[in-house]
């Protein structure tokens, strides 16, 4: 696969948001998140853009990455840009085809819904290209530790949903596998009509299905031969540590929040 | 020609962070009906090169010619049709190879794909599975309730059912035991020299392929570092050694006799029956020519790596 997932992947650049307690990142994400939803306007756009690009240049990633995380996307909010310009109408209108029209302000709030889309996706991209799925999962673990008290299984939740994530790349590069073998055989997906095509992922679905379901119970076997337990108590080969950092990471997100709220 | 790159190289993941280089300007050149073995140390783009050979990977710099389809680094790929048909490939986990409901379904897999009434590729699937030395019982069976070492006959013989006239087979003996490896080394040479295939096979064993490789291919880092017969690898011996290459016991052994004694011209012998015979033939001679003590200084490294080449389980005669 020539472009595989983007999402999922660490890019290590060594930066100090990588270092950061995963907490920090999920809770200025959760933050962010509230900031994007609730602006309304250009100005606070323009703010929410600025500290968006500020913050990516500190994790050192290039910003095309950023961009190409957003890139798989692009038709969905092409989709939502168009609706808002025909369904929004204020202003002066700017266009005139029959029942439709494009007014001055369906065009500001197609532009606001796309862009706000696109920092949106591409600045929560940071989150994974800087935290490996174990730590993120970690983190997650720790924030959701005040439901363990109301009897939550917190840790099955967070180690399933870690082995979840984990086997997303395996099974892709499986049925990679299997389509490589079946193009060496002679039913290359690229050459193939659209019925056969179809035929042809169909017939993945066994082998891939069959080979998730090993790999899985080899892993329960592989973890419990290392002496994993559920629900034992264990330690953590990495002890995430809350510092100033982290208190100044969230903060500055929880600034952009309250900017943002006094721009609405 | 059966196959030639040239300065192929193949990069995974091209143009993101996550690149890798796996094969650096490689050119190969392999005549049909030749048997070529292709050794290195894992992670030197072996299984790179192989997938190349099937069309399955697009070179990311340079040409690949496989019989009279051209896949050039940057061109649009061609169809792959008459490449698939005339190369088999055997990849390096069985398991991943096999998919469809039963042993015969996945047999029959190939020579359908390529236009073959269905009792031609029943036919093909039965005979196929004979060669390798598994029993048609298998043929109802699902692959993926077959043993390891059945897995990977079974997907050596879906290849096989597809009659292709190039056959490239990665470490087609990992997995199997050394009575199955024997035979499939011995299935193999008769196919390419009864039938005239072009072999290719990629091997952790050099020791077992120096007889029979009419070529061997050695790999470092994704380049070539060695292309001809095992006469001139043993030749070259020293400067493998030195680019960190492992090369088997028994051709140690007789680049110490070729140097010590003189035999630069004649024709290596890398067996262990046939090296011992003809350390103590060189011995007798010797002891004959210059004397007892020279004979003695011999003897010792001799019995040493006697016992070497047979530890090594080098090759037989």
């Amino acid at each position: 696969m020539k472009n595989r997932l983007l999402i999922g992947r660490v890019i290590d650049t060594g930066s100090w948001v990588h270092a950061l307690d995963p907490r920090a990142k999920l809770t200025a994400m959760l933050v962010y998140a509230a900031a994007i939803i609730l602006l309304r306007s250009w100005p606070a756009l323009l703010l929410a853009a600025l500290f968006s690009l500020a913050v990516m240049a500190a994790t050192r990633i290039s910003y095309k990455f950023y961009a190409k995380a957003a890139k798989p996307l692009r038709l969905l909010m092409l989709f939502i840009f168009i609706l808002q310009c025909l369904t929004v109408s204020q202003g002066r209108v700017l266009l005139q085809a029959g029942p439709l029209a494009v007014s001055a302000g369906g065009l500001s709030a197609g532009g606001l819904a796309v862009v706000r889309m696109a920092l949106f996706i591409s600045f929560t991209a940071l989150l994974t290209f800087t935290t490996t799925p174990g730590r993120l999962n970690q983190g997650l673990d720790g924030m959701l530790k005040p439901f363990a008290r109301l009897r939550l299984p917190v840790h099955r939740l967070t180690l399933m949903a870690g082995l979840a994530l984990r086997f997303i790349p395996t099974i892709l590069e499986e049925s990679q596998k299997i389509l490589k073998a079946q193009a060496a055989r002679g039913a290359d997906l690229r050459e193939l009509r659209l019925r056969d095509k179809g035929k042809m992922l169909i017939s993945l679905l066994v082998p891939v299905t069959v080979g998730a379901f090993r790999r899985a119970e080899e892993l329960v076997t592989s973890m419990e031969a290392r002496g994993f337990v559920v629900d034992a108590p264990r330690t953590e080969y990495y002890e995430p540590s809350w510092g100033a950092k982290e208190t100044g990471f969230v903060g500055l997100h929880l600034l952009l929040l309250a900017a943002v709220l006094w721009l609405l | 020609m059966s196959v030639i790159f040239e300065e192929v190289s193949y990069e995974y993941d091209k143009g993101t962070p996550f690149r890798q280089p796996a094969l650096n300007g490689v050119n190969l050149h392999i005549e049909p009906g030749s048997f070529t073995a292709i050794a290195g140390p894992t992670g030197c783009g072996k299984s790179t090169l192989l997938q190349l050979f099937g069309g399955l990977l697009d070179p990311t710099a340079g040409s690949v010619k496989v019989f009279d389809t051209v896949l050039k680094a940057g061109a649009k790929t061609p169809k792959l049709r008459e490449l698939r048909r005339r190369t088999g490939l055997v990849f390096q986990f069985p398991e991943h190879q096999l998919f469809e409901e039963t042993v015969e379904k996945d047999l029959c897999f190939g020579p359908l794909n390529f236009g073959l009434p269905a009792e031609e590729a029943k036919r093909r699937a039965g005979a196929a599975l004979r060669q390798v030395g598994l029993p048609e019982e298998l043929l109802g069976r699902s692959p993926f309730h077959l043993s390891g070492g059945q897995m990977r006959k079974a997907a050596i013989a879906s290849v096989l059912a597809m009659e292709p006239d190039l056959l490239v087979l990665d470490e087609p003996g990992a997995s199997l035991d050394p009575a199955s490896r024997t035979e499939l080394t011995e299935l193999l040479l008769r196919l390419c020299r009864e039938q005239g295939k072009t072999v290719v096979v990629v091997t952790h064993r050099i020791e077992e392929l120096l007889p029979y490789a009419d070529r061997w291919v050695l790999m470092k880092d994704g380049s070539c570092l060695f292309q001809g017969t095992a006469e001139a690898m043993a030749e070259q011996l020293p400067m493998l050694e030195k680019e960190g290459l492992q090369l088997p016991e028994c051709m140690h052994w007789w680049h110490w006799l070729a140097g010590h004694f003189g035999l630069g011209g004649e024709r290596p012998v890398f067996s262990a029956a046939g090296l011992a015979e003809l350390t103590a033939k060189l011995l007798e001679q010797a002891g004959a020519g210059a004397g007892a003590e020279e004979a003695a200084s011999l003897s010792v490294p001799a019995v040493q790596a006697i016992t070497a080449v047979q530890a090594a389980g080098g090759a037989r005669l």
